[in-house]
């Protein structure tokens, strides 16, 4: 579904250019479930955001399911975006002054989904997600679980294939944390494609492959018995 | 007092940090301080200031009215203003003085000049408590008819004219080519009622009791009457008494019974015609500086939202609530009085300008200046302004929540409710609509303008100019006069040479009782002489019979031509000519004029552009003399080039003791609606201020609302938003507050510009195509101010914007 070839991005500074990616090759296939880990400043969330078509200013070629990201204008991106892609915050990024329905609503109206078949769609994602009772509840009378819980369905309401996760569980509890990585591997069983970043172990081996970045560069590719082998 | 020296400093320190906000906010306040303060420097000299004469209260002009016509304002028949002198107990004394201007040319000096004169009853300063600066005023024995020629120059004209002579008194001045003795100098300080350089006396016949003048008659109302009420008497007794002698008149001119009598205070009579302009002018001053006052409010929110942290940091410190709210109004009291000194160097500036532009139409200009009346106004205003706009911050410092403001990133999470943009979009609301207020009143007096510059003249004023020469009458009515006709003629690009009794648009031709034929009914028709070209001079066209010629001449029948109204309002439609035309003269004692009409021509909006065409007669000159200070004359291409050749040509013919000034029709036209250009042109001045500013504001408070929501703007994008959907729901914020302003505006201007109907020349007060355009226009312009951060707003990356958290 992804095949990215000697990506890289860098900026450019007074001292020359400062790499925050360096020639990174990947492959990763329809319903897979990724998890990219590394310390910070490794350019996780570059990564994730070139994936997701958030960034365009990138070196490298990067095809998407047979389409050659490299080689679309910004607007054509944004269009596959639309199309393709769900993303998850650590942050949670609801909007504020919105509902939770309408915080629901909002990705379906930006791909001119009609009005009775955004309700009907919002309303299956409500009960799928079991906040039905909060639809009408502001993002700031829920708690972080809650509000991740809601991040989540707003990600997958419009059916994308891929789902991009940035540290979704960096601003919750345990428990929380558990329960959001078991609802992405439900997701991913029904077939959607998860990329997550986490530094947590634990949630890392949700991921079936676990791609390793340091100071930009890929430091190699493990398996979750690997990693848990590793941390034990 | 010591906390409040340690408020004022750290204020002082905080906006000279900021020098960036400090001066906005201080070049915003001083521009709508500056407007007030300079219109109300205006309004203080001529409405407030008190006239410069002892006990100014007991002065009154006295007038007759007609019962049923409330308002109607009369001057006094000079016998009439004999009687009430001589009987009415009620006045310490009275005196008559001539309204108009009097013209006159002064030679004998090193260039001839035209001066204006006031013509008085001798009674005239002792009755305003007035004394010559030098000299004496005029004696009784002066002011009768063969009296010793005398004359009291003002002190404006012994400076420039004689370079403010000590031994001026008793030196003999040549006025119209007649000596008159000096007898006295009036003070700088002394204003007349009017505009004069001179004074000379009203010369009266006591024994006829008749003025002696050109429209002189003793049943013209032509006395303009001023008394010194005694102390403690009312002014509805002396009206009464007035009354009483009036109708006790049994000779002509009588007292009619439907009359009556007025007294009004001299200040109140001075300004009548000006207090409602100057009212409108204050309070669209006022406007701009409302708006200007909300667009500072604005700013210091937005600011004290940036400040949040800090005042939570002081109120954690220990600050109490009220010695917060101190340290921000102290604050936006420090700004307002830079503002206001701003203001009061604009307004300096401003008055001067305004007192010079208006000195033609409006009373006491010269008086215009920066008093402690002022003064005091713009501390007031400036004071006022720093409470309004500091107002907001302070409200908001009330409901803050410190603990919450302490927190990460809760600068703008701290506010009890989720009201915090609520004061700032009533601001901008309550700035679009004052400015719409202020718009609409601009496009009302900018649409009567040009009307009033498209009204139907009657005549072509094109390639015409006009030749003022004081004293061409006696020219014309002599020998002299059909030379200068041919002289002039002769000249080469001259095509038709005229004179008239009065030209457009400054008719003063006398109406005069008119009868047709046989039938008894009168009617009031203007009536004036005009030589024979006078009519192919102006272009009026002949529309039937024929025009004045040359053989019109005394001796030969009395011919008059007529104007279409004319036509239509006495005849009822039906063709005139052959028809006999009759004057009755006021007076009984006047023989009855008759003439035959021969011809109609085109109306000519003679009396002003403003008002709505007479019946009018036009006489020949050679039949019965004519009173003229101008000939018109046509030239064939630019009549520029033609000034020097037609002055010599006058000079030459009647002697260059004529001071001659030369215009074209044009620049005449317009002069005469130079009031009506200068309401405009300060109407419009002031909405573009107020558009400018809430421009200004709009565009403020759409970018700090673009610059908080940049987290939203990321998160929209990366849930899939289009660029143009973010610009949307940016324009969609400005378009409510554009709403929300024009409904709040359009409802003060259908409240206020109720009192803008005596401005307006054909154009309704609720004009629906001003209000529809001018309500577009703004909304336009504000639409155009948000487009700039919804632009903003649009290019927002998503990644730079999610980073924030």
């Amino acid at each position: 579904m992804i095949t990215l070839k000697n990506v890289e991005k860098s900026y450019k500074t007074k001292a020359g250019f400062t790499y925050v990616l360096r020639q990174i090759n990947l492959e990763i296939g329809e319903g897979e479930f990724i998890t990219i880990m590394g310390p910070s400043a490794a350019g996780k969330s570059t990564l994730l955001n070139i994936v997701g078509m958030l960034d365009h200013d990138w070196e490298g070629e990067y095809t998407l399911d047979g389409q050659a990201v490299h080689a679309l204008k910004p607007k054509d991106r944004q269009a596959l975006n639309r199309q393709y892609v769900g993303f998850v915050f650590q942050a949670f990024n609801l909007l504020d002054s919105l509902t939770v329905y309408e915080n629901l609503d909002v990705p379906l109206s930006y791909r001119n989904v009609k009005t009775s078949q955004r309700a009907a769609i919002v309303c299956d994602t409500l009960d799928r997600f079991g906040i039905v009772g909060k639809k009408d509840l502001y993002p700031s009378q829920l708690s972080g679980g809650q509000q991740q819980l809601v991040a989540i369905a707003r990600a997958v309401v419009a059916s994308p294939k891929l789902i991009l996760a940035d540290e979704p569980t960096g601003n919750l509890h345990s428990t929380q944390g558990r329960e959001i990585m078991k609802l992405f591997k439900r997701l991913n069983e029904e077939g959607a494609t998860i990329i997550q970043v986490t530094h947590n172990e634990e949630y890392a081996a949700y991921g079936r492959r676990i791609i390793q970045l340091k100071d930009g560069w890929m430091d190699g590719e493990i398996t979750p018995d690997q990693l848990l082998g590793k941390a034990r | 007092m010591g906390t409040l020296w340690q408020d004022i400093r750290y204020g002082l320190r905080t906006l000279a940090r900021n020098p960036g906000f400090t001066t906005v906010i201080v070049l915003v306040l001083g521009l709508g301080i500056g407007v007030t303060t300079a219109v109300f420097s205006v309004v203080s000299a001529v409405l407030l200031r008190p006239l410069p004469f002892p006990n100014v209260d007991r002065l009154v002009m006295v007038w007759e009215t007609e019962k049923g016509r409330p308002g109607s304002l009369e001057a006094i028949m000079l016998p009439q203003f004999l009687d009430w002198r001589d009987q009415c107990p009620d006045f310490e004394a009275m005196a008559f003085f001539e309204w108009g201007a009097w013209e006159e040319t002064l030679t004998g000096v090193e260039e001839p000049a035209r001066v204006v004169g006031a013509r008085i009853d001798p009674q005239f300063f002792s009755v305003l408590g007035v004394v010559p600066l030098l000299g004496r005023p005029f004696t009784a024995e002066e002011g009768r008819e063969g009296g010793p020629p005398v004359v009291i120059l003002s002190h404006g004209m012994w400076t420039r004219r004689f370079g403010g002579d000590p031994e001026i008194i008793d030196k003999t001045i040549v006025l119209n080519q007649k000596p008159r003795t000096v007898v006295g100098v009036m003070g700088s300080d002394f204003r007349h009622i009017g505009t004069a350089d001179f004074w000379m006396p009203f010369p009266m016949n006591i024994d006829s009791v008749a003025p002696v003048g050109p429209g002189a008659g003793r049943g013209a109302h032509g006395a303009y009457v001023v008394g010194r009420l005694k102390p403690n008497v009312a002014r509805a007794r002396a009206e009464a008494d007035l009354e009483v002698i009036a109708k006790r008149r049994t000779q002509y001119p009588v007292f009619e019974p439907d009359r009556g009598v007025r007294l009004t205070s001299l200040h109140e009579h001075l300004v009548r015609d000006s207090r409602r302009l100057l009212c409108v002018f204050q309070a669209a001053a006022l406007l701009v500086l409302l708006v200007a006052t909300a667009n500072v409010a604005n700013l210091m929110l937005v600011r004290s939202e940036t400040r949040s942290r800090e005042m939570s940091l002081r109120a954690a410190l220990g600050a109490g609530r009220a010695r917060i709210i101190r340290q921000l109004f102290t604050e936006s009291s420090l700004l307002a009085l830079m503002g206001g000194s701003l203001g009061a160097l604009l307004a300096l500036w401003g008055a001067a300008g305004l007192g010079k532009a208006a000195a033609s139409f409006l009373p006491r200009m010269e008086e215009v200046n920066l008093d402690w009346r002022v003064l005091a106004f713009t501390s007031l205003v400036s004071l006022m302004s720093g409470l309004l706009s500091g107002l907001a911050p302070a409200v908001r410092a009330m409901r803050m929540d410190p603990n919450e403001c302490l927190k990460e990133g809760g600068a703008v999470r701290g506010l009890v409710g989720s009201h915090r943009n609520a004061t700032r979009h009533m601001l901008v609301i309550a700035e679009i609509g004052l400015s719409l207020v202020l718009l609409i009143g601009a496009g009302l007096f900018l649409k009567s303008f040009v009307l009033l510059n498209q009204v139907r003249l009657g005549f072509d004023p094109k390639n015409v100019l006009v030749a003022q020469v004081p004293g061409v009458s006696e020219a014309l009515s002599g020998p002299q006069g059909p030379e200068l006709l041919e002289r002039l003629s002769s000249l080469p690009g001259v095509q038709a040479v005229g004179a008239a009794t009065a030209l457009p648009p400054r008719h003063s031709g006398t109406q005069m009782d008119m009868t047709i034929g046989e039938d008894p009914v009168e009617h009031l028709v203007c009536r004036q002489e005009v030589t024979p070209d006078y009519f192919r001079a102006m272009g009026v066209p002949l529309v039937r019979g024929r025009a004045i010629t040359e053989q019109d001449v005394e001796g030969s029948p009395h011919v008059v031509v007529v104007n279409e109204t004319f036509v239509k309002r006495v005849c009822g439609g039906v063709d005139p000519i052959g028809k006999e035309l009759v004057i009755h003269p006021d007076n009984p004692a006047i023989p009855r004029r008759r003439s035959i009409i021969v011809g109609v021509v085109r109306d000519v909006a003679n009396q002003t552009l403003l008002g709505a065409t007479e019946p009018e007669a036009y006489y020949s000159y050679r039949q019965g003399g004519i009173y003229a200070d101008s000939l018109v004359l046509r030239i064939g291409s630019d009549p520029w080039p033609m000034v020097i050749p037609v002055r010599d040509a006058i000079q030459e013919t009647i002697g260059k003791d004529h001071p001659i000034a030369i215009e074209t029709m044009r620049e005449r036209l317009a002069g005469s609606i130079l009031p009506q250009r200068f309401q405009t042109i300060i109407i419009v001045l002031f909405s573009a201020i107020g558009l400018a500013l809430a421009a200004v504001g709009i565009y403020g408070v759409i970018s700090y609302s673009v610059a908080q929501r940049v987290r939203e703007f990321g998160i929209r994008i990366a849930v899939g938003a289009q660029r143009a959907a973010i610009m949307r729901l940016v324009v969609r914020r400005a378009l409510w507050l554009v709403a929300g302003g024009l409904a709040l505006g359009l409802t003060g201007a259908v409240a206020l510009t109720r009192v803008l109907r005596t401005f307006l020349f054909a154009v309704a007060p609720l004009d629906a195509v001003t209000f529809a355009t001018v309500s577009i226009f703004l909304g336009s312009v504000v639409l155009l101010a948000s487009y700039l951060p919804a632009r903003r707003a649009a290019k927002v990356d998503p990644m730079v914007a999610l980073r924030y958290e």
